[in-house]
C-alpha cells in the first residue's frame, strides 16, 4: 500500500508539471460551454419565425377572394403576360416559382427539392386548396345547401406540449459527449506519458529496479490517471450544468423542454460518469501498456477518441436501442446520463451501468497487472 | 554474497520474411561475488553484460539457472533481494520534472526508508557530492555531470549491500567518470559487492578485484586480472581478450 501511494504521489507530480497533461484536463472541458451555447444559438435561429415572402409569378389576374387568401400566406405575386416571360422571370431568379392558368385549371411550376421551393410549393398548394374550398362553399350556399354539414363536421386545434425536442437533446447529448470526450482525453493523454512515455524515457527500468511489485507500479499509475479524470470530471460536469441551465433560460428552443438539475441528478451523473472514468482510465492504460514508444500508445489509442463521438450521432438518428446498450460501454454512460438530465431518471438502468463498469474495471486491472509483469511489454523497444 | 547459478537467457529474434530465430544472450553463466569485492564483467558489445546484469538486479528473468542473493531467490523474496541492492547504468534516466531533493526523497521511501533518516542522508550525499547549488532544480535544468552525481546519490541513499553498475561511465567526460570511480572505491571499502560492467578495458583493470570476460553470451575466463594476463600470457587485459577470442 506504501509502494502505490509512492507511486501515485509521483505519477501526479508528474501529471501536474506537465504542461500538456494540465492542458488537456483543463482545455477539453472548456470546449462545453462553447459548443453547447453555439449548438443552441444555431438551433434557435432555425426556429425563429421566418419573414421571407417568396415571389411568385402568375399569368392572370387574382380577384379580390384570391388576394386574401394569398395575403395569408407568405406569396407576393407578379403579373407576366405570356408563359414564355414566366419561364424568362423564373430563369433570371426573379421569382421562386410561377403559375399558368389555363381555363379552370392551375399548372405550378416548382423546384421543389431547393430550400426555397419546398416552402414556396406548400404555400400555393395551401393557397390553391383554400380557395378550391371557397369555391365549394359558394356554390353550395347559391344551391341553399348548408355547407358546415359539408366541410365542417369535425373541428380540431393544436395544443403544444412540453416535453421531449429532438433538438434539445442533441444540445444536451453535446454537453455530455463533451464532458466524455474531456474525461476521454485526459485518460488517454495521462495513460500515453506515464506508460509509454515512461518506457520512452528510459525511466521505467530504474523504477523497476526498486523494491517494488510491479502490480504496485500499474495500481499506482491506474490511480493518478484516475485522480487526472476525476479532475476532469469536476471541471466539466459544472460547466454541463452551468452552460445548460444557461441555454434553458436564455434559447427559445429549450425553454420549453424539462430539464433536471436537482441533487439527485447532479449526484447520480456525479456517479455514473466517475464509473466511466473508473473504466476509460483502465481501457487507456491496458492498451496504452503494450505500445513500445508514445507515438505507438497515441496511435493505439486513436479510436477510443473517435468511438465516443458514436452516441452523439446515433442520438441524431433518434436511433432506439434495447435493454442490452446499457452493458455497453461509453454508449451506456452517455445515454443514461441523457435520461438523468431529462429526468428521467430508472434506477434499474443506472445500476447496470454502474456494475457493468466495474466488472469491465476489475476485469482490465486485472489483465494489466498480469501484462506488466512481462518482458515482453517492460522491454518491447 | 551474490551466487549466479548456470543462467541462461533465451530470446527470440525476428529475421528476414518473419521467420523466427532463437538465440541465447547468455549462456550457461555461474559465478560468486562476495562483499568487499568489485566484480568486473567485460566484453564486447552483444557479449550479454547487460541482460546478464538486468536478471542480476531482478528486472529479467533468466531461461534457466538462479540468482541466489544472501540466500534468498527473486521467485519468492523479490522485494527483499532489491532492498540490498543498486542498480545504475550508462543510460539510466532520471525523472525530469523533479527536483534532486524530490528524486532523493522519493528512492527513500520506495526503499522504505523513515523520514527521519531520508533527511538526513540526503544531507550526507549533498555535502559528498556537492550537489547544494542544484539540489531544489528540476533534474531537466541539469549539466550532464549533475545528473550524473544525482544518479549516484539515488544508488546509494538507502545504504546498499550490492551494486550493480553497468557500464556507468560509458559516454562520461573524466571528471564525472571519477566520481564514479572514487564511489566505487570507497564503497568497496565500506565492504560492499560490486559487480562492474565495463568497455574499458584500462579501467576495469585498475579497479577490479576479479574479472568475467565474457563473448557471445558465454564466460570464457574468470580470474583476478594478474591471473587472466598469466594465463593467456598477455601484458593486458584488451590483448588477454584478443588472445582468448582467437582461441575459440
Amino acid at each position: 500500500m506504501r509502494h502505490i501511494w509512492i507511486t501515485i504521489k509521483k505519477e501526479l507530480r508528474s501529471i501536474i508539471r506537465d504542461k500538456k497533461s494540465l492542458l488537456m484536463m483543463a482545455l477539453a472541458p472548456l470546449f462545453i460551454p462553447i459548443f453547447v451555447i453555439l449548438m443552441a444559438n444555431i438551433y434557435d435561429v432555425m426556429m425563429e419565425e421566418d419573414d421571407t415572402v417568396y415571389k411568385v409569378g402568375i399569368n392572370y389576374n387574382l380577384n379580390t377572394i384570391e388576394n386574401d387568401i394569398i395575403s395569408q400566406y407568405k406569396l407576393e405575386t407578379i403579373r407576366y403576360d405570356s408563359e414564355n416571360s414566366l419561364e424568362k422571370a423564373y430563369e433570371n431568379n426573379e421569382i421562386v416559382a410561377y403559375i399558368v392558368k389555363k381555363k379552370d385549371k392551375y399548372w405550378v411550376y416548382n423546384n421543389s427539392q431547393s430550400e426555397d421551393g419546398s416552402y414556396v410549393g406548400a404555400y400555393i398548394t395551401s393557397y390553391l386548396e383554400t380557395y378550391n374550398n371557397y369555391l365549394g362553399r359558394l356554390y353550395l350556399e347559391e344551391n341553399d345547401i348548408d355547407s358546415s354539414l359539408v366541410y365542417n363536421n369535425i373541428s380540431y386545434e393544436l395544443v403544444e406540449l412540453q416535453g421531449e425536442s429532438i433538438l434539445a437533446n442533441q444540445v444536451i447529448n453535446m454537453a455530455i459527449i463533451f464532458t466524455i470526450m474531456g474525461i476521454t482525453l485526459t485518460a488517454i493523454c495521462a495513460a500515453t506519458d506515464l506508460t509509454a512515455g515512461e518506457k520512452e524515457r528510459g525511466t521505467l527500468e530504474t523504477l523497476l529496479t526498486y523494491p517494488v511489485k510491479s502490480s504496485e507500479i500499474i495500481i499506482g499509475k491506474y490511480v493518478a490517471i484516475l485522480v487526472s479524470t476525476v479532475i476532469t470530471l469536476f471541471v466539466s460536469i459544472i460547466l454541463a450544468f452551468v452552460s445548460l441551465w444557461y441555454v434553458k433560460n436564455n434559447f427559445l428552443m429549450l425553454e420549453s423542454i424539462s430539464l433536471n438539475f436537482n441533487i439527485s441528478a447532479v449526484f447520480l451523473t456525479f456517479i455514473v460518469l466517475f464509473t466511466y472514468a473508473l473504466f476509460i482510465s483502465g481501457l487507456c492504460i491496458a492498451i496504452a501498456s503494450f505500445a513500445k514508444s508514445f507515438k505507438e500508445a497515441q496511435s493505439m489509442l486513436t479510436p477510443i477518441s473517435l468511438f465516443i463521438c458514436v452516441p452523439m450521432f446515433l442520438e441524431m438518428l433518434d436511433t432506439k436501442f434495447g435493454i442490452y446498450v446499457n452493458i455497453i460501454p461509453i454508449l451506456n454512460h452517455s445515454f443514461v446520463i441523457n435520461d438523468i438530465f431529462s429526468g428521467k431518471i430508472d434506477i434499474f438502468n443506472i445500476l447496470i451501468v454502474i456494475i457493468s463498469s466495474i466488472i469491465y474495471t476489475c476485469l482490465l486491472i486485472f489483465i494489466i497487472i498480469k501484462q506488466y509483469k512481462s518482458e515482453k511489454i517492460l522491454f518491447s523497444n | 554474497m551474490i551466487r549466479v547459478d548456470k543462467i541462461a537467457k533465451k530470446f527470440t529474434k525476428f529475421v528476414d520474411k518473419g521467420k523466427k530465430v532463437d538465440f541465447y544472450a547468455d549462456y550457461d553463466i555461474s559465478f560468486e561475488a562476495v562483499e568487499g569485492e568489485v566484480l568486473g564483467i567485460l566484453g564486447p558489445n552483444g557479449a550479454g553484460k547487460t541482460t546478464l546484469l538486468r536478471i542480476i538486479a531482478g528486472i529479467m528473468k533468466p531461461s534457466s539457472g538462479k540468482v541466489i542473493i544472501d540466500n534468498l531467490e527473486y521467485e519468492n523474496s523479490e522485494v527483499k533481494i532489491k532492498r540490498k541492492m543498486a542498480f545504475l547504468t550508462g543510460n539510466t534516466k532520471l525523472y525530469k520534472d523533479i527536483s534532486v531533493y524530490e528524486l532523493l526523497e522519493m528512492t527513500g521511501e520506495y526503499y522504505g526508508m523513515r523520514k527521519k533518516d531520508i533527511v538526513s542522508k540526503i544531507k550526507y550525499l549533498t555535502n559528498k557530492f556537492d550537489m547544494e547549488s542544484f539540489l531544489h532544480q528540476r533534474i531537466v535544468a541539469l549539466s550532464t555531470g549533475q545528473v550524473q552525481k544525482a544518479s549516484i546519490a539515488r544508488c546509494l541513499i538507502h545504504d546498499p549491500k550490492y551494486y550493480i553498475l553497468d557500464e556507468p561511465t560509458s559516454g562520461l567526460d573524466i571528471i564525472s567518470s571519477k566520481t564514479i570511480l572514487d564511489m566505487i572505491k570507497e564503497e568497496k571499502k565500506n565492504n560492499k559487492c560490486i559487480l562492474y560492467s565495463t568497455h574499458y578495458m584500462e579501467e576495469a583493470e585498475n579497479i577490479c578485484d576479479r574479472v568475467i570476460l565474457l563473448n557471445r553470451g558465454k564466460i570464457i575466463m574468470i580470474g583476478t586480472p594478474d591471473e587472466i594476463r598469466r594465463k593467456t600470457k598477455t601484458s593486458n587485459l584488451r590483448d588477454a581478450f584478443f588472445a582468448l577470442v582467437e582461441d575459440e
